[in-house]
C-alpha cells in the first residue's frame, strides 16, 4: 500500500512537473477557465487512478471497473474540452503578436 | 472601592456574521453530533426479560421452537454439503474459528449469564492502583483494551435500563423433563457489586470472508469474532481487576449491547438493528465490561447514519427471511422478543432465526450489503462524508450506486469457490 502511495505521489509531480514545463516552453499564457481546466483534469485522472489502485486492493473487480468508465470518462470529457480551450487561448495570443 | 459594572459586549453586524459562520464552520467540521443519546427512547421502554430474548426463547418456548423446526428441510441442509461455502473443508474452518469461543464462554453465546470466561467473581487485587481523576483511568483503560486487541473502545455510564429484569440460565446438572425441556433457573441479577461504568468494546469481523454470507465462511467470520470478544473481553475484566477494582465482562448474556454501545461513542443505530461504526459499519461485535472503577463517560455520536437508513434499505432488500422493516421508525415491536418504547426499525428476530435454522448456519447478508460495510480505505470514508450530508436524494443515489459498483454482493456462490484457491 506505503509502495502504491509513493508512486501516485511520483506521478503527481512529474505530470504537474511536465505540464508546468510544457507552458512554460511554449510560452502559453492560460486563461483562468483554462487553468481550471488543467486542475480539474488532473484531479479526475489522478482520483481515477487511485480509484482503480484501491478497488484492485481490496479484490472488488466491479468497483474498479466502474469507476475506470464512469471516473475516467469524466476525465476524459474534461480533458477535451480543457485542450479545446487551450488551443482556442493559444491561437487568440497568436493573433495578437 | 472597586466598582464591578457587568455590561454585555456590544456585537456589530460583521463580528456577529463572523461569530456564527465560526460556529457553524466548526460544528460542520466536527461532522458528529455529541449532544445526547441520538436513539428516541419513551416511557414505555422497560427493562427487558430475558427470557423473551430470540436465544433463550429455544430453552423454553417450545412452541416456537416446533414451529420452526416444522419449516426445516433436512434433505436441503444435507445437499448443502456439496455447494461451495458448506464444504466438509468450510466447515472445519467455521469450526476453528468458533474453538477459542466454544471453549471458554459457550454458554454466554446462548445467552447464560454468569460462567466461564464470563464470570462475575473472579479474584481482585487487594491493594487498588490509584489514577488522578476518572479521565486519567478511561485513557489507561483504553489504551489497555486496544493493546489486548480492541478495535474500538468507548466507556459508558452503567445504566440499568439496559441490563436484563431477570436472567435465565440452564441448570445443566438435572434431568431434563419429559418433553425433554431443561430445568431453567430465572433471577432476578445481583452482580456482587455495583457497577459505576461499562467499558464497551467493538472486534472487526473479517471483510471477505463476512461477504460469503449466507455459507459456512462467514459463519466463520462470526466465530472468530466471538472468540475475539471472549478474548478481549477477559482480557480488559482481568487488566482491572489487577488493578484492584472488581470487573466482569460480558457478551450476549447479562445485558443488551447496542445500546451500550452507542452511549459509549461506539456509532450509531442502523434499519437493520445493528450497530454502525463509522470505522467498520456493522462489520463488528461488541463484549461490555462492568466495573466498580469511576471512568470518564464518551458522549454519544452521529454520523447521518438515521438519514441514510431511512433511503437507503439495501439490508432490508438482502434479507433472505424479510425479517427487517421497509417501513418508517415505530415504537412497537414485531413480537416478544423486540423491547417495545424505542424509536427504531425493529426487526423480526423470529424470521431471523427461521432463516438460520434454514440455512444450516447463521446470516450474515444484512452486515453484507450495508453500505457502511467497507475496509477503512480513503475512498470509502469519502463516501461515508458524503453519506452523512442531510440529502434524500444523496442517500438514495449513493445507495444505488453502491450496488452498481458490486459492493455488498450477497450469494456470491463464485467467491465461495475462489475462497481456497486465492492467497
Amino acid at each position: 500500500m506505503s509502495l502504491i502511495t509513493f508512486c501516485l505521489g511520483a506521478m503527481v509531480v512529474l505530470i504537474l512537473w511536465g505540464i508546468t514545463g510544457w507552458i512554460k516552453k511554449n510560452q502559453i499564457k492560460l486563461s483562468w477557465p483554462s487553468w481550471l481546466g488543467v486542475i480539474l483534469t488532473a484531479f479526475l485522472a489522478f482520483f481515477t487512478v487511485a480509484w482503480l489502485l484501491s478497488c484492485i486492493i481490496e479484490r472488488e473487480s466491479q468497483a474498479a471497473g466502474m469507476g475506470l468508465l464512469i471516473f475516467g470518462a469524466l476525465a476524459f470529457i474534461a480533458f477535451g474540452l480543457t485542450r479545446k480551450k487551450i488551443i482556442k487561448d493559444t491561437k487568440s495570443q497568436a493573433k495578437g503578436k | 472601592m472597586i466598582k464591578t459594572t457587568k455590561t454585555a459586549p456590544k456585537l456589530d453586524r460583521r463580528q456577529f456574521l463572523k461569530i456564527s459562520t465560526l460556529a457553524t464552520a466548526s460544528g460542520a467540521l466536527m461532522g458528529t453530533s455529541a449532544n445526547c443519546f441520538p436513539v428516541k427512547i419513551t416511557d414505555k421502554c422497560k427493562r427487558m426479560d430475558q427470557k423473551n430474548t430470540i436465544f433463550a426463547r429455544q430453552l423454553w418456548d417450545f412452541e416456537f421452537v416446533k414451529r420452526i423446526e416444522a419449516s426445516i428441510d433436512r434433505s436441503s441442509i444435507e445437499a448443502l454439503e456439496k455447494v461451495k461455502g458448506w464444504t466438509p473443508l468450510d466447515e472445519a474452518l467455521d469450526e476453528a474459528a468458533w474453538a477459542l469461543d466454544h471453549k471458554f464462554a459457550s454458554e454466554s453465546e446462548n445467552g447464560q449469564p454468569h460462567s466461564q470466561a464470563y464470570e462475575w467473581d473472579e479474584p481482585v487485587r487487594r491493594n487498588k492502583v490509584e489514577f488522578q481523576n476518572p479521565k486519567d483511568a478511561s485513557r489507561k483503560i483504553k489504551k489497555a483494551a486496544r493493546y489486548l486487541g480492541a478495535d474500538l473502545v468507548g466507556i459508558s455510564p452503567y445504566d440499568p435500563l439496559w441490563t436484563y429484569s431477570r436472567l435465565i440460565k440452564e441448570n445443566f446438572e438435572s434431568e431434563p423433563d419429559s418433553d425433554g425441556r431443561p430445568e431453567l433457573e430465572h433471577f432476578v441479577p445481583e452482580f456482587p457489586f455495583e457497577p459505576k461504568s461499562v467499558v464497551v468494546i467493538a472486534v472487526e469481523m473479517d471483510y471477505e470472508t463476512i461477504a460469503l454470507s449466507p455459507s459456512s465462511l462467514e459463519g466463520a467470520a462470526t466465530g472468530l469474532g466471538y472468540s475475539r470478544m471472549c478474548s478481549v473481553g477477559y482480557s480488559v475484566a482481568t487488566f482491572i481487576r489487577a488493578l484492584g477494582y472488581r470487573a466482569f465482562a460480558n457478551g450476549n448474556d447479562v445485558s443488551l449491547s447496542i445500546p451500550y454501545a452507542i452511549a459509549a461513542g461506539l456509532g450509531e443505530l442502523g434499519r437493520h438493528g445493528l450497530l454502525i461504526t463509522p470505522e467498520y459499519g456493522p462489520r463488528v461485535r461488541l463484549v461490555k465490561i462492568f466495573t466498580e472503577l469511576e471512568l470518564k463517560p464518551d458522549k454519544p455520536k452521529t454520523f447521518g447514519v438515521w438519514e441514510f437508513c431511512k433511503h437507503c434499505k439495501r439490508c432490508a432488500d438482502s434479507c433472505p427471511s424479510q425479517a427487517i422493516s421497509t417501513g418508517e421508525p415505530t415504537l412497537e415491536g414485531k413480537t416478544i422478543s423486540n423491547n417495545p418504547g424505542v424509536l427504531k426499525w425493529y426487526i423480526n428476530p423470529e424470521k431471523c432465526i427461521q432463516f438460520w435454522r434454514e440455512n444450516g448456519s447463521d446470516c450474515a447478508n444484512c452486515i453484507t450489503a450495508c453500505p457502511f460495510n467497507k475496509l477503512p480505505m480513503w475512498h470509502h470514508q469519502l463516501s461515508a462524508g458524503i453519506a452523512a450530508l442531510p440529502a434524500a436524494p444523496i442517500h438514495t443515489l449513493m445507495a444505488k450506486m453502491d450496488k452498481f459498483f458490486g459492493f455488498g454482493d450477497i450469494n456470491n456462490r463464485r467467491a465461495n469457490a475462489a475462497f481456497w484457491d486465492e492467497d
